[in-house]
């Protein structure tokens, strides 16, 4: 080594530095959680606080929701722009509108403030959290029968709530007229203006003793430092094209969402060309609000060690094209900017960085975190209201919606009630059922993981909330539901299978059983009748015939699968007093599903004739395409069996065989399976009629096209 | 244990050699980094509870302390520190001689002002309740004392602040308690996050009970205040700073020193079982039971 020591050594100062920010911006998010009323704040801690510097730019973020950061510097860069040298000390700003300066959703308000030392501008502080309601159609500013955002809810752009120090008495009696329960509304928006005076206040401290130059220097100097290593980590990387494709449901539409991954070098690039047109849902987005959202997710996996900072969003680009879901104009409704399509976005990106990682060798940064796709696209979420005793209206955010379960990992079963990998991500909490009960005026009769099969593999997925409640000592609730996936299931990863998908139901007085549509509006529900929900899950690792015997016989212990699962799915054969697995029968029962598997599929659509397979001490040899497929000079065979695929450039997955099922809703569900083994290489989850939706092109893939063509004909 | 100084400058001077320093800044950088981890762990514990470092003191606690308090308070702006003659057995010293505490508390969910009587007629039942315990602990009449705390949040939050109070609810009481509770507040998020009109829930009252025990004696020096400085016992060189050239810092003896004698920093003062460190310009000051205070300057 021989780099300067004086730099290294400053590298120290340095981390104190952000340490002593990073103290800050979580002792903002713990103001926040403190003073606000609401338990989706107070308790669940859904909300934020970033630090930005004088421009904008990410710093450190503190609290819960690290999907806020990105969209909050958005937010400050709009009020920058629009009020620009007006803005002054002890100025406190507020924007919602996802179209005009807003963050993530209406919901999400965003209040912020600037900083300044000496008269100079050199921070800002931007605080999010999620209110019970601002305006619009209906409880809670999700209205799914809303087709423009005028009728979404009160839409802010940046407007001041306090000018030098004093409060604009207008701007807060427009938000009091304009939203129910204006009390606590006010209540949790001034929990983000304390947030922001704390922060403020602890800046100004530090700013005192470093000076401003040193400060602003120090926020540089970390961004160069992150930078720096990102790109590092990114070079590593497989440069290539890696793609995945998946789409948003409403009821029987489906709107697609794919997502190509350009791996070139240092930078990374997500397009989303393709995606369907915007449309009258309010699950349109926006680019901030997808790049907020993406670049968090992709770098949980490539710099999970470090703070998320404005340097990733430098290094990741994400391309959002005019005029459709993923980059809607108005009068597009908003109110779920940041989920159904956004977390299908999200989820699309973070896959396609997972299989260029998968590929990359031991030295590829995120190896050890390699898991199936993240599940929050499978959450639940719902609000209810009701009419209190007073005559006026309440209600509450159902966060245990959000609580889906994970994908399996490559080493590790998926977590229950948990839908991220491994991450940065802190966990957003459910609510006491003791502390839920009190506060509103519901019964939990259930609450649990779920169980079944979805999700299997030689890892298997976590399972989603399963919970049943009703109304109790008030005569009904009105509800709107929030669920995703009801019908297209996440897809597994490596032969994994899909994961389960998200139900609502209403068991009505008389017994009868509903099916409660995931984007229900005015749903009501009387308090002798009562309401379910389940929730999806991520898929699987790996195929389910690999999974460990004993692990099988666990599960079913632990009534996760039962019995008949064991067999059918993970052909594990257990005793059926001990639940021990018996090693012979499962042997047979294995080989048996094997075999059935390549007697049952259809033949591959362009099977690789005239190809020995691999010889075996040539397996595992070649450079990988996917987990389990490999190519050698061209020609792309499975690792285990040697059995040839395809040629380059074509799809190794036209070589396989291939398992489909039907399911409702138009979805098909398929599995390309090793031509001598069986075994499943990718088990994809789409609709009928489309090709495989997942597809790696890494560069050493696409350039031996020559190269096997020299090769063949120096044979010749 | 006797300590390897050999040992520890050959690991420091291996991770020196990974970050390109030398074996001294790198053990500068060890320091700087634990030291930064203490101060966030200690910050975060008071902002979850909603406290000013400025108004409190540390009390340093385990062998360790007394090499770093001085310089967590600088960080914190807390402006004084307490070192115990038994710092580094101060949990086994404290369990053997805690004064009976005995906590009652009762969830109000009022909104005040409220009928005093109700309240009232609450206070006087926990008081009577304590009182009990106290006497059920042995604690004589005379060693009992009760002080009154009652939480209060604006209506529907969540968390609330602890606010002193007095034995009785007259609504002029209630009215002190409900200005110091927005005082505070406001004192601690700013007059932004006070809403107006908002009421305040009264969430519950807390009554304390302490009762004195027999302490096993912390005997005070009987000898008188020394005017004199206190004599240096040897040097040593100390690192200070990223730059830090080598600086020989007087080292005192911590069982020479003598009750009111003070010396101000760089110094280090070596205990039995820990060693103090005084940055420049703190001030320590030695009283009668051998507790080194020492002062920060703001």
């Amino acid at each position: 080594m021989n780099r300067k020591s004086d730099a290294d050594f400053d590298a120290i100062a340095l981390e104190v530095f952000r340490s002593r920010l990073q103290a800050v911006a979580e002792e903002g998010a713990v103001t926040i959680e403190r003073t606000a009323c609401s338990p989706t704040i107070a308790e669940s801690r859904d909300c934020s606080c970033s630090v930005l510097d004088a421009a904008g730019d990410l710093i450190v973020g503190g609290g819960a929701v690290a999907h806020h950061f990105g969209a909050c510097s958005h937010a400050v860069r709009c009020t920058l722009a629009l009020h620009g040298a007006t803005i002054s000390p002890g100025d406190v700003f507020i924007a919602n509108d996802p179209h005009n300066g807003g963050g993530l959703h209406y919901m999400d308000v965003v209040v912020q403030r600037p900083i300044f030392h000496d008269g100079v501008l050199i921070a800002w502080v931007a605080n999010s959290g999620h209110m019970i309601d601002v305006g619009g159609m209906t409880f809670g500013s999700w209205s799914p029968a809303a087709t423009e955002c005028f009728q979404e809810a009160l839409r802010l752009p940046p407007v001041r709530l306090f000018r030098r120090g004093a409060e604009e008495q207008d701007i807060w009696a427009i938000l009091r007229n304009n939203v129910r329960i204006p009390s606590l509304v006010e209540m949790d928006i001034r929990s983000l203006v304390a947030g922001c005076q704390v922060v403020h206040d602890k800046l100004s401290a530090i700013a005192e003793t470093t000076g401003a130059d040193v400060f602003t220097a120090n926020v540089g100097s970390l961004r160069d430092i992150v930078s720096r290593e990102l790109r590092r980590r990114i070079s590593m990387l497989e440069n290539g094209v890696y793609r995945l494709a998946t789409w948003t449901e409403w009821g029987d539409e489906r709107y697609r969402v794919p997502c190509t991954l350009t791996v070139l070098d240092e930078k990374l690039v997500f397009d989303f060309e393709g995606a369907a047109p915007q449309c009258k849902h309010f699950f349109n987005s926006k680019p901030h609000v997808i790049q907020s959202i993406v670049t968090s997710d992709v770098t949980d996996v490539l710099t999970h060690d470090l703070p998320l900072s404005a340097a990733m969003f430098d290094a990741i680009e994400v391309r959002c094209p005019p005029g459709t879901v993923v980059n809607a104009a108005p009068p597009a409704p908003t109110a779920s900017a940041h989920f159904d399509v956004a977390l299908n976005a999200s989820m699309a990106a973070h896959q396609c960085l997972m299989m260029a990682v998968a590929i990359s060798g031991a030295q590829a940064p995120g190896q050890h975190l390699l898991s199936g796709p993240v599940a929050p696209s499978c959450m639940g979420l719902h609000t209810w209201a009701y009419s209190t005793a007073a005559g006026g209206q309440d209600g509450w955010l159902m966060i245990e919606g959000a609580m889906a379960g994970g994908s399996a990992g490559h080493d590790r079963d998926g977590y229950d009630l948990f839908s991220f990998m491994v991450a940065r991500k802190a966990i957003i909490e459910s609510v006491d059922i003791e502390s839920f009960e009190s506060r509103y005026p519901a019964l939990v009769l259930e609450k649990r993981p779920r169980t079944g099969a979805e999700g299997a593999g030689r890892y298997r997925a976590g399972a989603g909330c399963q919970m049943r409640y009703r109304p109790h000592k008030t005569a009904s609730w009105t509800g709107v539901m929030l669920g995703m996936r009801e019908r297209l299931p996440l897809p597994g990863f490596a032969g994994g299978l899909p994961g389960a998908n998200t139900r609502f139901a209403l068991h009505r007085a008389d017994g009868q059983v509903e099916a409660v549509s995931g984007h229900a509006d005015g749903l009501t529900i009387r308090d002798d009748e009562w309401f379910e929900f389940r929730l999806g899950c991520g898929g699987g690792f790996g195929d389910p015939l690999e999974r460990n015997a004993e692990a099988v016989a666990r599960d079913v212990q632990q009534s996760r699968i039962s019995f008949a699962e064991a067999a059918s799915v993970y052909g594990i054969v257990l005793d059926e007093r001990e639940l021990v697995p018996n090693p012979e029968a499962t042997l047979a029962c294995r080989k048996r599903m094997l075999n059935e598997r390549l007697t049952q599929a259809q033949p591959a659509t362009k099977p690789l004739t005239g190809r020995e397979p691999l010889l075996p001490p040539k397996r595992g040899q070649g450079r990988l395409l996917y987990p389990g497929v490999e190519h050698h000079a061209g020609i792309a065979y499975a690792v285990n069996s040697g059995a040839p695929l395809a040629v380059a450039p074509g799809a190794w997955t036209d070589g396989c065989p291939r398992l489909e099922e039907q399911r409702e809703g138009g979805v098909v569900l398929c599995q390309y399976l090793d031509p001598i083994t069986g075994t499943i290489l990718i088990a994809d989850a789409r609709l009928a009629g489309e090709p495989c939706t997942i597809e790696t092109l890494p560069q050493h893939w696409t350039d031996s096209v020559s190269e096997r063509a020299s090769t063949e004909a120096a044979y010749r | 244990m006797a300590l390897d100084a050999a040992a520890a400058s050959t690991a420091c001077e291996r991770l020196g050699q990974r970050v390109g320093s030398d074996a001294k800044q790198a053990a500068w950088g060890i320091h700087e980094i634990a030291r930064v981890e203490m101060v966030r762990a200690l910050r975060a514990q008071f902002a979850q509870r909603g406290l000013d470092p400025a108004a409190h003191a540390i009390v340093s606690m385990g062998g360790c302390g007394g090499l770093f308090n001085a310089l967590i308070a600088q960080e914190l702006g807390i402006q004084r520190v307490l070192i115990p003659e038994l710092t580094s057995v101060l949990s086994a010293f404290g369990a053997a001689n805690a004064d009976i505490r005995r906590e009652r508390s009762v969830s109000m969910n009022l909104c005040l002002p409220c009928d005093a009587q109700q309240v009232e007629a609450k206070m006087s039942e926990l008081a009577f309740d304590t009182h009990a315990d106290l006497a059920a602990d042995g604690i004589a009449e005379c060693d009992r004392s009760l002080t009154f705390e009652a939480d209060l949040r604006f209506m529907r939050q969540q968390s609330e602040l602890n606010i002193a109070c007095v034995e009785g609810f007259s609504l002029t009481q209630q009215e002190r308690i409900i200005e110091d509770f927005k005082a505070e507040y406001g004192r601690r998020y700013g007059q932004g996050a006070l809403i107006s009109g908002a009421p305040v829930e009264l969430v519950a009252l807390r009554v304390i009970g302490h009762g004195r025990t027999v302490r096993a004696g912390l005997v005070a020096d009987p000898r008188d205040k020394d005017p004199h400085p206190p004599s240096v016992a040897s040097t040593r060189t100390v690192y200070v700073g990223k730059h830090g050239t080598g600086r020989h810092v007087p080292v005192f003896d911590g069982a020479e020193l003598l009750p009111g004698q003070t010396l101000t920093g760089p110094a280090l003062i070596d205990s039995r079982d820990t060693t103090i460190w005084i940055p420049a310009d703190v001030r320590a000051t030695v009283d009668k039971h051998r507790t080194i205070t020492l002062e920060i300057p703001r």
